[in-house]
């Protein structure tokens, strides 16, 4: 195989990977959704300049050329000269995806603090109860929790999706955990609440659902580094990792 | 960046070319098998918590520049392929002092991130453009676009300060970089990008041109992107948040400690602007010098830098830029955020 040749494969391996990533739903675990179809179509694109013509494995079928390829075009021996071997690396994510199954974000990878959004000061009527608790994103949650001086969560019982994380020194209990991500993982912060009221030991980064009241406190709505809500749980369910694993706005609408 | 320079290491050249004819395209494949294989054999062993987080965040960046490396390296074929430096000289002004406001103007147009922007700079020089306007180009592109500026919208609500000090920040980043990349004399170092990139593509017309300028700039900014996104990964789990968090009280070393998590960091422009509102500890000033920048100059886009333009010039490059990119964040914020 030609040098051109190798690149090609490489090429194809590198936009078989992103075309698997997007059709399997794995590519959720690393980007929002709005990104996966580019992330499809990337691999169509890389696969398009791996295997067309004049240059990828394609043309050589075609022509009949010896698979060794050389001699062909006057810029080509150039190729050979220039670029060097960096693009190898292309290999490296290929790699990983295959080997280290995909995977969220887990617990430890919650940096020692936890994110508390702003708001922008407004907060609309919660959502309608369903089967006796108000379903809500951790960010809404955690949001009223803490900047609303209006205290809207008071006696409101919610219903919670995350993840288990261990509690902070002083904590008692286990902090529900979700990561909110706005481009890809690598932008990823922690949403989290204190579980209190639910006596079983929970594994490191199960997937629960929550029911349970806020434990009322009074609103901090300047504060840049507040403490989490805590949330008296009274009933947590195991529960599949749900699909998508994150949310992705700070923001919510009611 | 390697021998190519140097006619002297031409029988070493060949040698390396012999080693790597033998070390070729069924090593790919057998990489490839062998990890298919190995996947099911080792089941979830290979899956210790920390490499998790560490693999998660490397193949995120990765995988979420791939679009946008996909676009730029479309783009720079297209450049490639179709404006021919005839072109490219009747329509840019001849003065170097039109060229640069213009290619900070031009980048606003074009709506990818940093990533895109690299090959499509290096294609630019390649076809003639002046330097100093292409790093201009790479510089506004990722910065200033409709895209990014919405996000920044969202990002701050009720504080459309942020938006106009982001715009105007990294507007006068890219200009102010350009004209200095201008009379310090960059020139030669862009030089050696520039004949690189020209006998790679062979200077094909049509698909030859393109598909072949496509393919090379992905293979060399591709492979430096993983360079990056690694280097960001192992940062971005090494480096504890609260050692940055610590300083934020502390007006002068806010400021760097903020620009230095940009560059640690290398989050898209387009996601930047979410992550500094949520570092509401530090002052607008400081959030502010984080989005300008952080398109700028961060380590994947160092290490882009260096496997398009050479590593020299990426290694006076990403100070230079560092340096004019928290100035003009400071200058802008004392006008804008008052």
């Amino acid at each position: 195989m030609s040098q051109e040749q190798t690149r090609s494969l490489l090429l194809v391996v590198l936009g078989a990977m992103a075309g698997w990533l997007w059709w399997s739903g794995q590519a959720l675990n690393y980007v929002r959704p709005g990104l996966v179809p580019l992330v499809g179509a990337a691999g169509l694109v890389l696969l398009a300049l791996g295997l067309l013509p004049p240059l990828g494995p394609l043309r050589v079928s075609r022509a009949g050329h010896p698979p060794d390829g050389s001699g062909d075009q006057g810029g080509h021996q150039h190729l050979h000269h220039h670029g060097g071997r960096i693009g190898w690396l292309l290999l490296v994510p290929v790699l990983v995806v295959i080997l280290v199954q995909p995977a969220a974000l887990g617990s430890y990878a919650v940096s020692s603090r936890s994110v508390v959004p702003g708001g922008n000061g407004q907060f609309p009527p919660l959502s309608a109860p369903v089967r006796g608790a108000v379903p809500m994103p951790m960010a809404e949650f955690v949001t009223r929790a803490v900047r609303d001086p209006g205290q809207s969560l008071a006696g409101v019982r919610v219903r919670l999706v995350g993840f288990a994380a261990p509690a902070e020194d002083g904590d008692s209990g286990w902090r529900l955990t979700r990561f909110v991500i706005f481009c890809c993982a690598a932008d990823a912060e922690a949403l989290q609440a204190v579980v209190h009221g639910d006596p079983t030991p929970r594994a490191r980064d199960q997937w629960l659902e929550v029911e349970g009241t806020w434990q009322p406190r009074p609103a901090a709505v300047d504060d840049p580094n507040p403490q989490p809500p805590v949330l008296d749980a009274d009933a947590v369910r195991p529960i599949a990792p749900p699909r998508p694993p994150y949310e992705y706005s700070m923001q919510f609408s009611g | 960046m390697r021998s190519t320079l140097d006619p002297g290491g031409a029988a070493q050249e060949a040698a390396s070319v012999q080693l790597r004819r033998r070390v070729d395209g069924r090593l790919v494949v057998l990489l490839v098998v062998v990890a298919l294989g190995a996947r099911g054999m080792l089941g979830g062993a290979l899956n210790p918590v920390a490499l998790r987080t560490w693999t998660t965040v490397f193949v995120a960046i990765v995988v979420q520049a791939l679009p946008f490396l996909a676009l730029g390296v479309l783009v720079s074929g297209a450049i490639t392929a179709l404006v021919s430096p005839a072109v490219l000289e009747r329509v840019l002004p001849r003065s170097t002092l039109l060229a640069v406001p213009s290619a900070a103007l031009a980048g606003t147009a074009l709506p990818g991130c940093e990533c895109a922007s690299v090959p499509i700079a290096g294609r630019l020089c390649a076809r003639g453009v002046q330097p100093a306007a292409a790093v201009t180009f790479m510089l506004a592109a990722p910065a200033v676009n409709p895209v990014v500026l919405v996000a920044t919208a969202v990002a701050f609500p009720g504080q459309p300060q942020m938006v106009l000090g982001r715009f105007l920040g990294s507007l006068l980043t890219s200009m102010v970089v350009g004209l200095i990349w201008y009379r310090v004399g960059g020139h030669a170092w862009v030089e050696r990008a520039r004949q690189r990139l020209a006998s790679t593509a062979g200077g094909g017309r049509g698909w030859v041109g393109f598909a072949g300028a496509a393919r090379h700039d992905l293979w060399d900014a591709g492979g430096w992107l993983v360079v990056g996104a690694a280097a960001a990964a192992t940062l971005q789990v090494v480096v504890p948040r609260s050692l940055v968090l610590a300083v934020a009280d502390h007006p002068a070393l806010s400021v760097l400690a903020l620009g230095g998590l940009a560059v640690l960091l290398a989050i898209c422009s387009e996601a930047d602007a979410f992550v500094a509102a949520s570092l509401r500890e530090f002052s607008l000033t400081a959030r502010l010098v984080f989005l300008v920048v952080g398109p700028a100059v961060d380590v994947k886009l160092i290490a882009m830098q260096a496997g398009v333009f050479g590593r020299r010039f990426a290694a006076r490059f990403a100070p230079l830029t560092f340096a004019v990119a928290v100035l003009c964040a400071l200058a802008v914020a004392g006008v804008v955020l008052r």
